[in-house]
């Protein structure tokens, strides 16, 4: 058996994964500090939800062993919704072997219903566990979920463009949205109470499609904290935007990251 | 001009333009020395909702008086989409906002928003497209019918919820007594799976019941629900100011600082029979009658002395969908005996094999079919 876990309470991490179910495929990839699941398209935008190993109640995997399969994002999530939002299932998930589908065994809570689910594997053909947050960080703001919410979705007036500009001078955090109806800009003053970090290496101002971001904004609205972080990736000379959510479950965290490329970068 | 409205308002303006945007699709907003008004007209301009908010709705209300005086009638006035400046309003403000501003030029592309958060103290600007400014002035005064008659919001969506969603429109039929409310007209066919519904209200019910004529009157349900729906909320009372069926209705709603007014068209039903297909007609072929009727839109159109001149735009149309009406007739299955399924199929399918169009709807032909089909 090269992976099996158990989740006793997984409405959290369900209505995460309902959240960002924008693809068609789901990447699984379980490691020793927990389970990952990556979704992208078209190598410019990249979502991951990453559910650390102290939210299973049993949790084994194989040692030394790089496990990583695909799945339909569809099929998964219709599964897991099998009891729609009655009661608080458990779920166990176990992959036996490379090309195994993954069983799900679903049980409801009060009731005695079992569900017996066999997903197929499918291979991944290239995709490196890259922790973005780790490289090139030039600039990061940590910000309150729930204001940050409020804000991309007030600025959001069938925007196109987000433009997200962080400066060391004041006014050091503006975030500006255009589109047909016109243009919106919020200042979030760098000492307010909803910004926890404020990290600012050299000012950045880039531009991003607002469509990707308004994606990301239905999981925003279970996280308590979101960290923004804009990098530079030298290669490709585009900015690279970083959205590091963070949720709570219970008393436990979850994370789901959000990458996504700039239109140009501008300094 | 620029006016502030503090958060506690936010509810009553929100609620204002979700009601405007169910009647309207543009948005009028005119700024007068002592009042600023949001107004919009439906599409087929039958019904025009106007809500009025006195400088005591704001905070601060500051209009400059020279750019009073050269606009035309004392009006600052600028016209947006609904589409752009409704989304502003989601969610509940009252809570979230210290205050809300607005901030206009005369002859501006843009109208500015500034918006003012309570967490932090954030500021978010807007900047939104206008359209071309247009100058609308609808000069019904909402006091000037005879009749009279008011009652409270939660009796006039009580009454509502006796009607079904598909129900379009209402006939009241007045007097000194008692108002019969029903959802047809008396001696129409009867439409097949179409429930029929009467009230009777009697005088007593109402909060004021002050009738000079007799009258009936029909009008459009849809505003009728939109205002109630914006009274509930505010615990306003609902009063309707007419003359007779034909002459405009005002639905009045007041408070200290604001007031409400929809001004539908309507209809006496008893001057011609075929006058409820006609109303629908009229919401088909909306602009060319429209035009005539409120030319540059002024406010003459109105007044009770060219109101002729809109009655007879509603015979015209009654003439015209009369015409159109008598092919559907042949559709109308007649009450007994049922007529069996199939022949029924066969008559309503059977125009399917007619030419699409018409010469009469299109004109000269000008290219004739290639194909025989």
């Amino acid at each position: 058996m090269l992976f099996s876990a158990e989740i006793s309470d997984f409405r959290t991490v369900h209505n995460v994964l309902r959240s960002i179910s924008l693809k068609d495929y789901v990447i699984l990839r379980p490691t020793e500090e927990g389970l990952k699941f990556t979704l992208e398209e078209m190598k410019s935008v990249e979502i991951s939800a990453y559910v650390p190993r102290s939210i299973f109640s049993h949790y084994r995997i194989e040692e030394n062993q790089d496990i990583v399969f695909k799945i339909s994002m569809k099929v998964l999530t219709e599964c897991l919704n099998i009891f729609g939002d009655d009661g608080n299932p458990s779920v166990k998930l176990s992959y036996k072997s490379i090309g195994d589908p993954l069983c799900l065994i679903i049980k409801h809570s009060e009731e005695n219903i079992t569900v017996d689910c066999e997903i197929k594997t499918m291979n991944v053909d290239d995709s490196p566990d890259v922790s973005l947050a780790e490289e090139c960080n030039l600039n990061k703001v940590v910000v309150n979920a729930s204001i940050l919410t409020e804000v991309l979705q007030r600025l959001d007036n069938a925007a196109e463009e987000l433009s997200i500009e962080i400066n060391p001078e004041p006014p050091h955090f503006i975030l500006t949205t255009t589109g047909i109806a016109g243009e919106s800009k919020v200042n979030i003053p760098r000492h307010s109470d909803s910004i926890t970090i404020f990290q600012c290496k050299e000012k950045c101002l880039w531009k991003y499609a607002f469509s990707n971001v308004r994606q990301i904004l239905k999981v925003m609205n279970y996280a308590s904290k979101v960290a923004i972080l804009q990098f530079r990736l030298f290669q490709w000379e585009t900015g690279l935007l970083g959205l590091q959510l963070v949720i709570n479950s219970d008393d436990k965290q979850m994370y789901v990251e959000y990458y996504v490329t700039s239109l140009f970068a501008e300094d | 001009m620029e006016c502030i409205i503090p958060g506690t308002n936010m509810k009553v303006l929100a609620k204002a333009l979700q009601g405007l945007s169910r009647v309207g699709d543009e948005l009028f907003i005119e700024a007068k020395s002592d009042k600023f008004s949001l107004i919009t007209l439906n599409s087929s301009k039958t019904v025009c909702a106007r809500f009025n908010f006195f400088d005591t709705f704001f905070s601060s209300y500051e209009i400059n008086q020279d750019e009073l005086q050269s606009a035309s009638n004392e009006t600052i006035s600028c016209k947006v989409h609904m589409k752009i400046f409704l989304p502003l309003f989601k969610g509940n403000l009252e809570k979230k906002l210290d205050y809300f501003k607005l901030e206009y030029t005369s002859d501006n592309d843009f109208i500015i928003v500034k918006m003012k958060y309570k967490c932090d103290e954030i500021v978010m600007v807007h900047k939104l497209r206008l359209m071309e400014t247009e100058i609308l002035s609808i000069g019904v005064l909402t006091d000037s019918g005879s009749n009279d008659i008011a009652a409270s919001s939660s009796f006039f969506s009580q009454f509502l919820t006796m009607f079904s969603g598909s129900d379009d429109e209402i006939t009241f039929e007045i007097n000194k007594s008692k108002i019969v409310a029903r959802n047809y007209c008396l001696g129409t066919p009867c439409r097949p799976k179409m429930m029929r519904t009467q009230i009777n209200l009697n005088s007593t019910e109402f909060i004021l019941y002050r009738i000079m004529k007799n009258t009936s009157i029909n009008f459009s349900l849809k505003p009728l629900r939109t205002l109630v729906h914006f009274a509930e909320n505010f615990n306003l009372s609902v009063d309707f100011n007419f003359e007779v069926g034909g002459k405009p209705l005002a639905m009045v709603l007041k408070n200290p600082t604001f007031e409400v007014n929809f001004i539908v068209a309507t209809m006496d039903p008893y001057t011609d029979s075929s006058s409820s297909v006609a109303t629908t007609s009229a919401q088909k072929k909306p602009d060319n009658v429209a035009d005539d009727v409120f030319e540059d839109m002024e406010a003459e159109n109105w007044e009770n002395n060219d109101l002729s001149s809109k009655e007879s735009s509603f015979v015209e149309l009654m003439k015209k969908a009369k015409n159109d009406t008598e092919k559907e007739n042949l559709d109308i299955v007649p009450k007994s005996p049922e007529s069996p399924r199939t022949k029924k199929a066969k008559t309503v399918f059977g125009r399917c094999y007619d030419p699409t169009f018409h010469e009469t709807i299109l004109g000269e032909v000008l290219a004739a079919n290639s194909d025989s089909e």
